[in-house]
């Protein structure tokens, strides 16, 4: 009987090459020694703001008006709300720049307050409220924030006693921001408990705003509002991605789950 | 408005497909490091593929020491993948589809390595003195082997990766669909006729 020769050339080409090699430990080192280092990847984000400041700030000195500038450009890139005159001056820059994300990350604290309703263990049920009046309340919430979001923030304080031990735990222990991000992922996709998860995310965009993960933290949070039956907020969170802010990065799922907040409102 | 959970519920088919790192089948945690080139995540998936990938890479390129680079190419390639992996298969099958993605100029430099010293090899095989501590099955295997592998750079890139898949890995043409992002339907008809293109230029040498 003549054996497929064929079928035998492959038996041989496919025990060959079984077993290991003597090479793996010194591919593994070269793999390990390519790989970009963590410095390098710190210095892609500073380098480029820094060459935006230094051509800026040689246009503003030409045209007189660095000190304006100065303040304004360090408030579009610090502060929570940059004032109206830098906003007007270097909005084009900043909404284009890595500066626009640090400005929208710098406002992620407005919207952690602690709105969840008190609740003891096990009663996720009532973190998913049903009555539209629910999220009409949220809404009126992010609206009435701005003119007394102090005095909103305190009252709930009160009314949630689990947002008080996050915050005073935050300030006790600083958790490090990957563990926090896995906190927040466990809550969201194996626990489903989107309360814990927005507050996990939160902390964790407080902690690491410009991070690798901050932009994936930022989508989730946006699920997790809406899965708290948050939608105006969840929207509002969606729209970078849905204007592209982040180019094509969860760009389509963000506009299709906006066109479905919209055609439920 | 509708109620929020028949909401959430409904949102069920938009959201499922977007949860990052949901239905990996793997430790959420460690992708999301490589997506971040983390040095120990790149060391721990490497130490658990490198095996699998490099096998395949060898068989398919029939050079090891060109095997070897394709095999680093794939782990440095894999941070930069990961960004665009959404679960759609487990990550092993993933490296493979790296690794066929970067294997064309692999592939095409063994070949011409190949034709370059083929009568060189030829005679050196074709003696057996001239490996007289090498048991004649062995050096017979290795024979095959090597008239397989020159045999392979007639076909093109696409037909031999899925032979080699197919055929020599001896995966599923599902999987190896998978791999190399085409049809089921495709990666039979490819093996098919890389199959009968080798069974020509095998009985052609064999007579030669």
């Amino acid at each position: 009987m003549t054996d497929d020769p064929l079928a035998s050339a492959v038996r041989a080409l496919h025990q060959r090459y079984e077993g290991r090699s003597d090479r793996a430990g010194e591919t593994e080192a070269k793999i390990l020694d390519r790989l970009t280092s963590p410095r390098t990847l710190r210095l892609r984000w500073p380098l480029p703001l820094a060459a935006f400041f230094i051509g800026s700030t040689a246009w503003a000195g030409s045209q007189g008006h660095l000190g304006t500038w100065v303040q304004g450009a360090l408030l579009a890139v610090v502060a929570p709300a940059p004032s109206e005159e830098a906003q007007g001056k270097t909005s084009r820059f900043v909404r284009s720049s890595f500066s626009s994300a640090r400005e929208r990350d710098a406002e992620v604290p407005a919207f952690e307050e602690p709105v969840e309703p008190s609740r003891s263990t096990g009663q996720a049920g009532e973190l998913l409220p049903a009555p539209a009046g629910s999220s009409e309340v949220s809404s009126n919430a992010v609206e009435r924030k701005d003119a007394n979001g102090g005095e909103q923030r305190a009252s709930r304080s009160v009314e949630s006693p689990e947002a008080t031990r996050e915050t005073s735990r935050v300030g006790a222990a600083p958790e490090e921001p990957l563990s926090v991000y896995q906190r927040a992922h466990q809550s969201h996709f194996k626990e489903q408990d989107f309360a814990e998860a927005l507050r996990a995310w939160n902390l964790y965009l407080r902690l690491d705003p410009g991070g690798p993960l901050a932009l994936e933290a930022r989508y989730n949070r946006a699920l997790a509002l809406l899965r708290l039956g948050r939608t105006l907020e969840a929207r509002e969170a969606l729209q970078p991605f849905a204007r592209g802010e982040y180019g094509e990065y969860r760009r389509r799922e963000a506009t299709q789950l906006s066109e479905h907040i919209d055609g439920t409102l | 408005m509708r109620s929020t959970a028949s909401t959430g519920y409904a949102l069920d088919h938009l959201t499922s497909s977007t949860l990052s790192a949901e239905s990996l089948g793997a430790s959420d945690a460690l992708l999301l490091a490589l997506q971040r080139s983390d040095r120990a995540a790149l060391r721990s998936v490497y130490q658990q593929h490198h095996e699998t990938v490099r096998a395949f890479a060898c068989r398919l390129v029939g050079h090891e020491a060109d095997a070897e680079e394709l095999v680093q190419e794939t782990f440095l390639a894999l941070p930069r993948a990961m960004r665009r992996f959404r679960g759609q298969c487990s990550l092993r099958t993933y490296l493979l589809s790296i690794t066929s993605n970067l294997a064309k100029h692999f592939i095409r430099s063994a070949a011409r390595r190949r034709a370059a010293l083929q009568r060189y090899r030829e005679s050196e095989l074709a003696s057996p003195d001239s490996n007289p501590s090498s048991p004649e099955r062995e050096w017979q295997a290795e024979r095959l082997a090597e008239k397989l592998t020159r045999a392979m750079d007639s076909l093109s890139t696409a037909q031999r990766l899925a032979f080699v898949l197919c055929e020599v890995e001896e995966r599923s043409s599902s999987e190896a669909a998978q791999i190399l992002d085409v049809p089921a339907s495709t990666v039979r008809a490819r093996v098919t006729s890389a199959k009968q293109k080798l069974r020509q230029l095998l009985e052609q040498e064999n007579l030669s």
